[in-house]
Order: C-alpha cells, then sequence, then structure tokens
C-alpha cells in the first residue's frame, strides 16, 4: 500500500510558485479540485477489518470496544479498551500485522472519575465533504464529529530554524518548502469561519516555526479581520529571546498568547530552548504578552522533573499564565519496549506533579476538559446563543488552576465547590431551558453562588470584599470577560493535553477531538487525524501545496540554511537573565561548559563560538 | 433546511436504520430509535413499509454514520461501545412518489424524552435528492419543520401532522 500511496501523492501537486500570486478566488478553486483528489482512498490508503475482536486475557476486564487504525497499514480495527493492574489498555489484531497492545490512561480510578463529566458537543453542520468513508478517514470536519472546534490550528510553514533528531517534518528534512501565501491563509481562515453552530473564536499560529515568516504581523492581522478573537502564536522561543522587539511587534499585531514549548528546567530535559527560554520571557515581559509553557512529557526523559517545571511557571506567573503538558505523542514506529521507556498518559504526569510538589497539587485538583460543559450550557441557556463548548473526550485533557497565598500553592479546588457548582449551573440551565425567569434565575445565581466557595480558603486578594464571589458572577452571568482577567492574576492555570499516536489511537476520541487543523485544501481536520496519520493528511496536503528548495529560495532570495540556527552557549549562559531564571531550581554552577556544549549538540543543535 | 449540500442515490438505495443502543463508555447513552418511510405522492403521505429487512453490515457503516450521525449524533462507534443491534431497512419507493420523508423516533431513556427526526428527499427521475436534514444539535420548533417539509416537498400541512400524531 506504501507504493501506492507515494503514486497518489504524485497523482496531485500544484507548483506552488504559481499559486503563491494568486487571488483567493483563484486559490479556492484549486482547493476544491484538490480535496476530492487528496482524501484517502479504501484499499489504497487503509483496508477495514472490523469483523474480528481482539481477545481478552486472564486478570483482564474489559471496559468498551471502540475502533483504532492499525500502526502499521492504518486500516481500521477493532480494539478492546480494558483494565488490569488498576491501569487502562488497549489492544487490537490487524491480520497482516498482528496485535498491538498500549497503555491507555495509568488510573482505572481516574478514568472512571474522568468518564462521569463526558459531554457530548453540537457537532459541525458545515462540512467540506460528504461523508463517503468510515471515521477516522473522512476528515474534512465531517458531519458526524460531535465537538465544534474550540481552537483551530494552522501551519504557516514547515520552515524551522532548529533541526531536533526526533522530528521529520521541518523543511530541511521533509525536502520541500510548504508556506501558503496571505491570500490562501486568508482562505483557510475563512473556511474554518464557516462552521455552525459554533465559530470557532481562536486560532494557533503554529509550524515549523511561524516566527521565521517575514509576514507573520500581516498573517497575524488577516486572522483579525477574518473573525478570530483569540490568536496564539505557538513557537520554540528562539526568535523570541534574540529580537527584543518581535514579542512587542507581534503583541501590537493582535497576539493574545504565545505558546513556547518548554520541556525542563535543565538543559539535559530542556536542550531545544533551556538557554533561550530566560531571554524570551524577559522579552515577554517587556511587552506584557503572556506565554504558555509547552512541556511534552516523556517517562525516562523529564517525568521527573514535572514538579519544577511547575514551580518555574509559579517563580514567572507575572508572565507566565499557564504550563500546558503534553504526555508523549509516538511519532512513526516504535518497537513495544521502546514505548515502555517513554509512554506516560496523564494520570501519570498528574501522579508525578503530586509527588513532585510534596502533595501540593493533588490527583483530585485536576478535572477533564469536558468539566466546564455546564457553564457553557448556562450561558447558552441564558443568552439563547450557541456557546464555545468544551466536549472533548475525557481522556484528551485535564486542567486545574493553581494560585499563589503567602508563599503557598493553593489550587482552586480547595476553596471552590467545583463539582456542586457546576452541577448548581446545570439545574439553572435546566430552568432556563423550561422557560423560567432569566432574571429570577440570575438573582438566585448571585445569592447562591457563595455557598459554593469558602471564603476563608480562599487566596487573600479573592477573599477581601466577596471579591471572588463577585468575579465568578460577572463571568457567568453577565459574560464579563474582564472579570475573567481579575480572576487570573496571580493564578496558574495547569493543563494536560494528551494528543494521541498510532498505538493508543481511539476513534471515540478522534470524533470529539476540538482542535482541528485547517488545511490548505479547505479541509479542517481534528488534531489527531492530521499528526496521527500524516501520510493521509497533513504530509499529503502539505506536500502537494508547496515549493520545491529551488523555486523558494528563487522566489524569496534567500537560501533555506540561511533559516538554521546556531548556539552561542558561552554567551547565553553568562547573561542575568539566565541565572535569575534558573538560579533557585537547579545548581547552574554544576553543570559544566562542555556539559552545555554536550546537550544542546546531541539535541541537533549546532553550538558557535563568538 | 439545515445543510445546503445535496446527496444523490438511486432510489434502490433508500435506506433506514432501527436500532437499539445501551453503553456506559464514553457516557451513558440508552436510546431506542425506530424509523419509518413516507412517500409523498400528489400532496398526501403514504407510509411505505419496508422490502428488506437486515442485520446492519461492514458495508453499512458509512451510510449509518452519514444518516444517524447528522440527524442524531450518534454513530457506528457508540454502537460498537455497547450493547444494542442495528436493523438496516431497505425500501423500495413507488413510481408514483415526488418525494420521501424520513422519520427517526428516539426513545432516550435515560433524559426520558420522546422526540423525533426528519430528513427529506425529493424523487426525480429515478434519483432521490436529500432537500431537508435536522440536525442533532439543532432544537427547531416543531411547526417550523413542518413548514418546511410542506413547502419543500409540495405535501399538505394536514397530512404531515397527521404523521406526527402517528408515530408520536
Amino acid at each position: 500500500m506504501a507504493q501506492e500511496r507515494v503514486a497518489l501523492e504524485r497523482e496531485f501537486s500544484v507548483d506552488y510558485s504559481r499559486v503563491a500570486g494568486l487571488s483567493m478566488g483563484e486559490i479556492a478553486k484549486i482547493a476544491e479540485e484538490a480535496r476530492g483528489r487528496l482524501f484517502p482512498r479504501p484499499g489504497v490508503d487503509y483496508k477495514l477489518y472490523l469483523s474480528r475482536k481482539p481477545p481478552l486475557r486472564e486478570g483482564e476486564e474489559l471496559v468498551t470496544y471502540t475502533q483504532s487504525a492499525c500502526p502499521e497499514c492504518y486500516s481500521l480495527l477493532v480494539a478492546a479498551v480494558f483494565k488490569r493492574d488498576g491501569r487502562v489498555w488497549i489492544r487490537k489484531v490487524c491480520p497482516e500485522h498482528g496485535e498491538f497492545e498500549e497503555l491507555y490512561f495509568g488510573s482505572w480510578e481516574m478514568y472512571e472519575r474522568y468518564r462521569r463529566y463526558q459531554w457530548d458537543g453540537k457537532g459541525n453542520v458545515v462540512a467540506h465533504l460528504p461523508v463517503t468513508a468510515p471515521c477516522p478517514y473522512n476528515c474534512g470536519v465531517c458531519t458526524r464529529h460531535r465537538s465544534h472546534a474550540a481552537l483551530i490550528n494552522v501551519v504557516l510553514t514547515n520552515r524551522c530554524d532548529l533541526s531536533c533528531f526526533y522530528c521529520f517534518f521541518y523543511a530541511s528534512k521533509s525536502g520541500y518548502v510548504y508556506e501558503p501565501s496571505l491570500e490562501h491563509l486568508r482562505y483557510m481562515f475563512r473556511q474554518a469561519r464557516l462552521a455552525e453552530p459554533v465559530k470557532p473564536p481562536a486560532i494557533q499560529l503554529t509550524g515549523g516555526e511561524p516566527a521565521l515568516r517575514e509576514d507573520l504581523l500581516e498573517v497575524v492581522r488577516v486572522a483579525r479581520e477574518e473573525g478570530f478573537t483569540h490568536i496564539q502564536l505557538n513557537t520554540n522561543g528562539i526568535r523570541l529571546a534574540l529580537d527584543p522587539e518581535l514579542a512587542v511587534r507581534v503583541r501590537q499585531a493582535g497576539v493574545n498568547t504565545v505558546y513556547m514549548s518548554f520541556d525542563g528546567v535543565s538543559p539535559f530535559t530542556n536542550p531545544k530552548n533551556h538557554w533561550e527560554a530566560p531571554y524570551a520571557l524577559d522579552n515577554l515581559r517587556r511587552a506584557g504578552l503572556g506565554v504558555v509553557l509547552v512541556p511534552t512529557v516523556i517517562k525516562h526523559y523529564n517525568l521527573s522533573e514535572v514538579g519544577k517545571i511547575v514551580e518555574f511557571g509559579l517563580l514567572n506567573n507575572d508572565i507566565v499564565r499557564g504550563v500546558n503538558f503534553q504526555p508523549v505523542s509516538i511519532v512513526g514506529r516504535m518497537p513495544r519496549k521502546e514505548r515502555e521507556r517513554e509512554r506516560v498518559t496523564i494520570p501519570d504526569v498528574i501522579k508525578a506533579i503530586e509527588e513532585q510538589t510534596g502533595g501540593q497539587i493533588r490527583e483530585g485538583d485536576w478535572y477533564p476538559v469536558p468539566c466546564v460543559a455546564p457553564v457553557s450550557r448556562f450561558v447558552e441557556a441564558l443568552t439563547g446563543k450557541p456557546q464555545l463548548t468544551l466536549t472533548a473526550h475525557f481522556a484528551c485533557g485535564a486542567a486545574t488552576y493553581v494560585f499563589q497565598d503567602d508563599g503557598e500553592v493553593l489550587p482552586i479546588t480547595r476553596f471552590v465547590h467545583v463539582d456542586e457548582f457546576f452541577a448548581y449551573l446545570s439545574e439553572k440551565a435546566e430552568e432556563l431551558e423550561r422557560g423560567r425567569s432569566k432574571y429570577i434565575v440570575m438573582l438566585e445565581l448571585f445569592f447562591n453562588t457563595r455557598k459554593f466557595i469558602d471564603l476563608s480558603k480562599a487566596p487573600r486578594r479573592l477573599r477581601e470584599g466577596n471579591r471572588l464571589v463577585k468575579i465568578l458572577y460577572n463571568i457567568f452571568a453577565k459574560h464579563d470577560y474582564s472579570s475573567l482577567g481579575e480572576f487570573h492574576y496571580n493564578a496558574l492555570f495547569l493543563g494536560m493535553m494528551h494528543f494521541q499516536d498510532l498505538y493508543n489511537h481511539d476513534v471515540a476520541r478522534v470524533m470529539r477531538c476540538d482542535i482541528h487543523y485547517v488545511m490548505p485544501d479547505g479541509r479542517q481536520v481534528p488534531f489527531c487525524s492530521f499528526n496521527v496519520i500524516p501520510d493521509l493528511y497533513r504530509d499529503r496536503v502539505q506536500k502537494a501545496f508547496s515549493y520545491s528548495f529551488r523555486d523558494w529560495e528563487r522566489a524569496t532570495g534567500r537560501k533555506i540554511t540561511e533559516d538554521a540556527y546556531r548556539r552561542n552557549i558561552r554567551k547565553l549562559i553568562s547573561g542575568e537573565p539566565y541565572r535569575r531564571h534558573y538560579a533557585k531550581l537547579i545548581d547552574l554552577d554544576s553543570i559544566t561548559y562542555e556539559q552545555h556544549v554536550l546537550a544542546s549538540k546531541r539535541f541537533g543543535i549546532p553550538v558557535v563560538e563568538d | 433546511m439545515s445543510r445546503t449540500s445535496s446527496l444523490r442515490t438511486g432510489l434502490g438505495c433508500v435506506r433506514t436504520y432501527s436500532f437499539v443502543v445501551k453503553a456506559v463508555d464514553p457516557k451513558p447513552l440508552d436510546v431506542e430509535v425506530e424509523s419509518y418511510l413516507y412517500g409523498v405522492c400528489r400532496g398526501l403521505l403514504k407510509r411505505v413499509m419496508p422490502a428488506g429487512e437486515g442485520e446492519l453490515g461492514c458495508e453499512d457503516i458509512v451510510g449509518f454514520d452519514e444518516e444517524v450521525g447528522y440527524l442524531l449524533g450518534l454513530s457506528y462507534n457508540d454502537v460498537l461501545h455497547g450493547n444494542g443491534s442495528v436493523k438496516v431497512l431497505s425500501y423500495v419507493v413507488p413510481p408514483e412518489c415526488t418525494g420521501l420523508i424520513k422519520v427517526y423516533r428516539v426513545a432516550d431513556r435515560i433524559s426520558n424524552r420522546v422526540y423525533l427526526r426528519f430528513r427529506a428527499y425529493e424523487v426525480s427521475g429515478g434519483e432521490v435528492k436529500l432537500v431537508y436534514s435536522d440536525h442533532f444539535s439543532a432544537s427547531l420548533r416543531r411547526g417550523e419543520v413542518l413548514k418546511s417539509l410542506s413547502e419543500k416537498l409540495g405535501v399538505k400541512r394536514v397530512e404531515l401532522e397527521a404523521l406526527l400524531r402517528g408515530v408520536s
């Protein structure tokens, strides 16, 4: 099948150096033609093997059956999700490639608790293609999809200034440059905003390294013009560190939040941007642009440092708004033994945080993403308008908020009775849906909110003058989002987002995904189809709309190799920001210069001397 | 209409799905769904009885997902997650029909609600074309649905009201 796939890729591609100068209307015609031709083909890209259920063995108890793709040939299989030894596993058997078993969720207890919060969404009425294939081979997004997109991702370029050893996505390794024109991006943004009944408000500009685009500020402007009200920039932070004005410029252009990779506090756990992160944070501080740190967590690599990452976030809470942990998604094919060294799931990271923070942030402080759906339901019932609702699968993500109060770390669950409050909102939403007066309901909400808060345990600034009660009322009843800012002040959002891979792939999760990529052919594809089956989605479509190196270099007058970053470690570690950011967390003097250099080079990033 | 695109299928392909599903993962689900087909003949509605009935097979999954996914927000994946069975009902469309209405009656045993969902097709030149479909997220008033069906298929309103009384 692989050879046939390659043939298909050759069948449709455009000369992007010609497309780049076209108007949006002309691009739309090409994109619409491309969709059907790039669509996954049964028998070529995948087969269906749905008649055979995988066996369960002694000591295993079935949780459910689902569907999952074969890691070797992408064929759709029946998978069993089952519990064993207090954990949840997934098993599937491909008639051609045998059995695959993988850890699905590291705690049955948490799985069962999280499952209680599952909430299905409103889906998307507007599809770019009819349903003609089973999930996940019909992504576009299709009308059977359960969630509307809460966040749209768009790849601005596959160029990157880093050359991380595990990555095959960036231009220098993939052999082509994917970089849609501004008009093409406008077309893509517009396609994403066609969604009904809920239009995605937020977009994340990603790459490659999006900051390499010289027209980045223009891209931000266009995203605003097309209706996105919240713009995130996903970056490795190198450019932000080296160009003090970049943070100011992107903020002025309309970026709301920076998502910055940050895998640990030492050069050994974060060789990607350990040395530059302090400078990037200082520049973001000067610009007043908040940042969310995004650590990818790998068991043998940095699981032991998740507590310190939280601490780093808290120490820099003036500018770090959140830490969004991403348990590793295993890219490509990997033998089971190796996977076992890397695999962590949401419960594993949560438990590690509890251990490493001395119990300050406990397992029970975390809630799955769809737990907040009652808030959306209440606002919807109050306003009569469809609201953004986070309805991802409960195993996809979790979150909590922590506050700092007199040197103590205080999770929100210690002073807000979250379950009771959300149950109350659900009850009030039902009353509104039955036609009860919204004024009476709002009045009740105002008087009753305090029942769900233990003000004596709340941080001092929220305690004084019943501030917290007022803030919550303003957020939920008046939709006053400036109150949200006040709530966030001095609070750190902690999140988990476990993107899937081919080993733990579950169609039930794909169907509920609320983070979607918009592709150059206008299709909107769930994150875990776009990245988990790249041959059928990401790589196939981006390659079809790409420049050859020669064409890109001719068009821009630049060399692709000019992007490559060479790190000046000596200069970076001798700067005051470096020491200020890390001195409380690691013994800086115990790391030799040679160790710094080795850490960077092993990761694939060359080092230069002045 | 909830959807602007049209779907063309041959007359021999008209199918509906009746099913029961009970599941706890990823969320509790306990529904019994019955489906009916009505033909529009000279402005009147006539119940079309199934010509065949079979269990859902691999080849039916896409059709099931397309129809039931849009109308009810359920898919084959939900069936697989729980205990249940799906009957595929196939129909021969009477030649005098100019339109078809599929009616899905959903009994949700968790919320104790019973509700109806509709799909409507124009029949012309040996083909059926989708002209109306409820979407699972929409909560249209029944009057609006009837008005829309009446306008699109040229069927009398009283006929539709009688249909509703029959299946509710």
